[in-house]
């Protein structure tokens, strides 16, 4: 069984290769060219990302990141000139294991037994496609409930 | 001061100055306050009551729904504003609803008990009341509104209702169609014909929006077997003399099958290569024409694309019939989109499923070019968990021009199920089951059921779990806990009762394949008669079984429910001796192969064939041998055919047959035609014309008993056993109801055979 | 679906005070749903007294005491089109307000009603500023966005423990930018600590973790992030002094902007 190739984030249109130079090119240039950024420097406006990557998923396997290509490029705060253009590619990736701890959040919690009870609203017609969701379907629980 | 603007009207003497206004009095209102009414004015004391000022605030005061009249006069620098107040609604009555009681009408109208009684909505809740009859089917109910004057300007609001019949759906015959039965089409519909046990759905009510959707579904289905040029003429119902139901009547053209011509690609973007493209499509010159292919042509094109960088194309398939050659040219014209990024995915109206549930579904992550077959995918991913009534993707514009949001929005249904079945036949007796379901867990996704069920020969109780991405993987994993009491006690004098559990593990191999791990643990408590052979009563007692096993599934079939074309393979291995008592190989195999033949029949092939093989010394017990015979062999008994233990009459010298012993090999085979029976169609009779080969045999060593005059002895040669015979299928009112006509002409002495078999099984 | 107590209220014509006075009672013994039923007996009777509007009040009040909230928001609702300019319309509007509030459901599910109560608790504060209930819902306000904030954050780890990197980003940017105020703050930056340092961009991570480590010095957030770029080798103490103190300036300014 072949794998699946799946493209995420910026596009690059094959063939033209734009090629962003320091002192040459502005922010506007830039934007013309290559559109808006995938996302910006958290703090720094003058940083622009375009983030790339190619993802590869082969049947129950959990997905993988075969390629992925960062062009991150900085501008000079007053004159919006480009002042240098830093390529990142997987390589320069790393493995992170993510803190398993959360910030805690409120809100009420369906009980199981609200979920489990709460639900058997009607009795199945026959498990047809387009059944359910049609007007007039069998009773259900009030619409308001 | 105000001055009003220059106005281009033609010069008329000015009017008469106007007062500026030194006080605003209100007069005629009871239930609202002065200031309530004064904070509705446009105008204010201090103003100049021009007239555009005063008509706008009696237009505020109307729209407030308050009033019924409302009046204002200049006298002087005092304005006089006189109201009318609407009524209050005291009481809502309806009267001669019957078959929909009062709350689920209420719920649907706007007057209330103390809120404000205005003409207009009286009219607009008699229609949503009219609609509320419509959806349940009752077409010919009339809504006529009262009005009760009450002290202190308060009505009482009586809806007099008469419901009129019931509209059911008495038939729905079909003209035009010859290549597939009424039957066959009826099942593709969505309305049903009113049965009386059908009282729980009311799709089988008249509905015509539903109708209108059953168009759909039938140029669907006819699109998808090659019918390039269906149509459905006109889907008229008529009310039946009665005026109780309708008779549905559906005129189609089916036309002829076409295939596909020629497929072309075309773009004018340079770097994609028409030819490589074209080799790329699910479709071949000279194939059945099939609507969905068409689908599939657009998607692996956009994604070809869009792997060769170009993530922002459009595909329009441009198609035209050639009526001669009946064949379906194509041209596919894909050109260069927008380019649009994925800036934000929100999920709503998941009040019970959790956000990631659907999120996982999605096949477009935030911050991906905006692609409109990814999405239509992640749509088609949602609407198959099948916990939601609608599901719809919405594109809404970014937060610059090349963003845009995506808004999946879905709306929950119940998914808690309560099945009940019956049924009846000739060998099991009766057979009932029960079972209580839950398809979305917790709002998680997972499958949790409980069933019961008890026939003749055999009680259940199971609980099954599933869940469906464990991991949060393509891989499906859950438990079963079970206990089974089967007794075989007249065929094969022993009973046993298994109790236990497994884990399972499934995960899709290809689009049309799946594989399936499995480990079981139970533990068999096997009775034996006390007159049964001293072989057999040897294995009695329990013992424990612990299993490893897996089972692939491949099926290329056209149509799930009656298949005209394609296969099913399914191959199966359980290893036993990973602890426990019992040490044994068991392989399975099962295929079918259908090949629609001309109209409507059909004929398949059936092989199925198993072999257990016990390893280290250990002798296979009865209760996992192989017992063939009933529904899997027709023409014998159940465990009619195979190894048993018989005597000799010592007078005759004929066998009298004893207990069936079961065998360790089995390899039965069928063919069958299956035909409509030419009899008029809403019948739903069908015949067919079958033969079943096969053997079953193969006993242990053990279990072999040698001929001694007058003692019993075992018999076992796995010799070919055939028969020949004939079925009827019915689909009566009740349900599927089955007769089996099979001689068994080439069989053992020994064997058991059964002539006539019949089932039937309902469900609701 | 139970409907709790026989609600139906005998109709016989009574003083309206009398049967006031009657559904006080009821709610003073907690029987909110009769209560509530008693004082619309109230309104519907004597829809023009001083008593009806009073009742039209505290039957919304009832209805909320029996969690039914649906009924209690329409109530206050028909109180405030009927008397928009009556001295206890500012508790109609915070009844509407905490109805919805306590409404709210878990991070996973949909927040319609969590939004519902925002816009209705900004309505008291822009409404009434100095009223008490004013202060109430500035209280509740900040809860409410901090679960906004909550879900933004429950997506975005979903997204970067799949590794959608650039997806996380983004989500964390957004609670850094729009809930700034919020208890995620420092979560949400050491997150974006996380991505970066997984996709390779280090100055990115030292700039967020010296903006984490100078708001949030004692928290943990931070002391992950410090652990996690010194695991890496990445420096962090001098990208700390390095920075010239005007950025840090900036980017609190942001945040708390």
């Amino acid at each position: 069984c072949n794998p699946i190739l799946r493209s995420h984030g910026y596009r690059y249109t094959l063939g033209q290769e734009p090629s962003i130079m320091p002192d040459e090119d502005s922010r506007d240039s830039v934007m013309q060219r290559l559109g808006n950024p995938s996302m910006r420097g958290t703090f720094d406006e003058n940083t622009w990302f375009y983030v790339s990557a190619t993802r590869e998923s082969l049947a129950y396997l959990r997905p993988v990141t075969r390629d992925r290509r960062i062009v991150a490029i900085r501008f000079n705060d007053e004159t919006g000139m480009v002042t240098d253009v830093v390529e990142y590619t997987l390589e320069d990736g790393r493995m992170v294991d993510y803190v398993s701890r959360e910030t805690p959040t409120r809100g009420r919690e369906l009980s199981l037994l609200e979920q489990l009870l709460g639900n058997i609203g009607r009795l199945p017609g026959q498990q047809f496609g387009g059944e359910e969701n049609l007007p007039g379907g069998a009773g259900g629980p009030r619409r308001n409930q | 001061q105000q001055t009003g603007p220059e106005t281009a009207e033609p010069a008329v003497e000015a009017p008469a100055p106007l007062p500026v206004i030194r006080q605003i009095l209100v007069e005629g209102n009871q239930r609202v306050e002065v200031d309530t009414v004064l904070s509705y004015l446009v105008i204010q004391p201090g103003q100049v009551a021009d007239e555009r000022l005063t008509n706008l605030s009696i237009h505020t005061l109307l729209a407030t729904g308050l009033f019924s009249d409302a009046q204002i006069e200049h006298r002087g620098e005092i304005v006089l504003v006189r109201v009318m107040e609407n009524p209050i609604i005291n009481r809502v009555v309806l009267e001669g609803n019957q078959a929909i009681d009062d709350d689920k009408i209420t719920d649907e109208i706007q007057a209330q008990p103390r809120a404000i009684f205005t003409l207009a909505r009286a009219q607009s809740d008699v229609q949503r009341i009219i609609e509320v009859y419509r959806r349940s089917g009752r077409f010919a109910a009339t809504v006529t509104p009262k009005i009760i004057e009450q002290p202190q300007n308060r009505v009482d609001l009586v809806f007099e209702i008469s419901e009129g019949p019931v509209t059911g759906v008495r038939r729905i015959n079909f003209i035009g169609n010859e290549s597939f039965s009424d039957n066959r089409l009826r099942r593709e519909l969505v309305t049903r014909e009113s049965r009386w046990w059908r009282f729980y759905g009311s799709n089988d009510n008249y509905d015509p929006d539903r109708l209108e959707y059953d168009r759909e579904l039938l140029r669907q289905f006819y699109q998808n077997r090659g019918y390039a040029n269906f149509r459905v003429l006109s889907a008229v119902a008529e009310l039946t003399p009665d005026q109780d139901s309708f008779y549905i009547t559906i005129t189609i053209d089916e036309g002829e099958v076409y295939n596909f011509g020629t497929v072309t690609v075309s773009t004018e973007i340079q770097d994609l290569n028409e030819d490589y493209l074209v080799a790329l499509l699910p479709v071949r010159e000279g194939d059945i024409f099939r609507g969905e292919l068409i689908e599939q042509s657009i998607d692996s094109l956009t994604f070809a694309a869009g792997v060769a960088g170009y993530a922002f194309v459009n595909v329009r398939p441009v198609t035209q019939r050639d009526r001669e050659t009946r064949t379906v040219e194509v041209e596919f014209v894909i050109d260069e989109g927008p380019r649009v990024y994925i800036e934000r995915i929100d999920i709503a109206g998941n009040t019970r499923t959790l956000d990631r549930i659907v999120r996982r579904e999605l096949d477009i992550v935030e911050g991906d070019a905006f692609n409109q077959v990814l999405v239509d995918r992640s749509r088609n991913n949602i609407r198959r968990l099948g916990f939601f009534e609608e599901v719809e993707l919405e594109e809404t514009p970014g937060s610059a021009p090349d963003r845009a949001r995506v808004r999946v929005q879905v709306t929950e249904q119940p998914t808690g199920e309560l099945a009940f079945g019956a049924g009846f036949s000739s060998t099991d007796s009766f057979l009932v089951d029960l079972s209580i379901s839950e398809r979305n867990l917790r709002g998680r996704g997972q499958f949790l059921r409980f069933r019961v069920s008890v026939s003749g020969t055999r009680e259940t109780i199971d609980v099954r779990f599933t869940e469906p991405r464990f991991l949060d993987r393509n891989l499906a994993a859950g438990f079963d806990v079970f206990r089974v009491n089967s007794d075989f006690l007249s065929e094969a004098s022993f009973q046993t009762a298994s109790t236990g559990g497994s884990l399972r593990l499934g995960f899709p191999v290809t689009a049309q394949a799946n594989l399936q791990l499995r480990y079981t643990l139970r533990n068999d408590d096997v009775q034996v008669y006390s007159t049964a052979s001293q072989a057999l009563r040897d294995q009695a007692g329990s013992r424990v079984t612990s299993v490893l096993g897996y089972t692939l599934n491949w099926s290329r079939l056209d149509d799930p429910i009656e298949p005209h074309n394609g296969f099913r393979f399914q191959f199966s291995q359980d290893f036993a001796g990973f602890g426990g008592d019992v040490r044994y190989v068991q392989t399975e195999f099962s295929g079918s192969y259908f090949k629609g033949l001309f109209g409507d029949v059909v004929a398949s092939f059936n092989m199925n064939s198993g072999f257990i093989l016990p390893w280290s010394g250990d002798s296979v017990r009865i209760n996992d041998r192989f017992f063939k015979g009933g529904s899997s062999f027709r023409g014998f008994e159940v465990a009619g055919v195979g190894p048993r233990v018989v005597t000799r009459d010592d007078t005759t010298g004929e066998l009298v047959r004893r207990d069936a012993l079961g065998g360790r090999l089995y390899a039965i085979g069928s063919l069958e035609v299956n035909f409509p029976l030419g009899l008029p169609e809403q019948y739903g009779v069908r015949g067919s014309v079958f033969t079943e080969f096969g053997t079953l045999g193969l006993l242990d060593e053990g279990d072999q008993i040698d001929e001694v005059t007058g003692q019993l002895f075992t018999v076992d040669d796995l010799a070919l056993r055939a028969s020949a015979g004939v079925s009827i299928f019915w689909d009566s009112p009740f349900g599927p109801v089955r007769f089996d006509f099979a001689q068994a002409f080439m069989r053992e002495d020994y064997d058991k055979a059964e002539f006539f078999r019949f089932s039937t099984r309902t469900g609701f | 679906c139970a409907n709790g107590p026989d609600t139906s209220v005998a109709y016989v014509e009574r003083p309206a005070e009398l049967i006031y006075a009657d559904a006080f009672a009821t709610m003073e013994r907690g029987q909110y749903q009769l209560a509530a039923a008693q004082f619309d007996e109230v309104e519907r009777q004597h829809p023009y007294s001083e008593w009806a509007r009073r009742s039209m009040l505290m039957a919304a009040f009832a209805n909320y005491q029996a969690n039914k909230y649906d009924e209690a928001v329409s109530d206050a609702r028909r109180f405030i089109s009927l008397h928009p300019g009556n001295r206890s319309a500012p508790y109609a509007y915070y009844l509407i307000a905490i109805s919805y509030f306590e409404q709210i459901v878990d991070v996973g599910r949909d927040q319609q009603i969590t939004q519902q109560a925002l816009d209705a608790l900004q309505q008291v504060v822009r409404r009434y500023p100095e009223s008490r209930y004013a202060t109430d819902a500035r209280l509740k306000i900040d809860m409410t966005r901090d679960h906004l904030a909550g879900k933004e954050m429950d997506i975005g780890r979903w997204y970067l423990r799949r590794n959608y990197h650039l997806a996380a980003v983004n989500r964390f940017q957004n609670v850094v930018r729009d809930y700034g105020t919020t208890s995620h703050v420092p979560e949400a930056l050491h997150r974006l600590v996380e991505a970066y340092v997984a996709l390779g961009l280090d100055s990115e991570a030292t700039q967020v973790a010296s903006v984490l480590g100078y708001n949030f010095p004692g928290s943990d957030w931070y002391q992950n992030s410090y652990n996690l770029l010194t695991r890496e080798g990445i420096a962090i103490e001098d990208a700390v002094n390095q920075r010239d103190p005007s950025f840090i300036e900036r980017a609190m300014q942001r945040i708390f902007g």
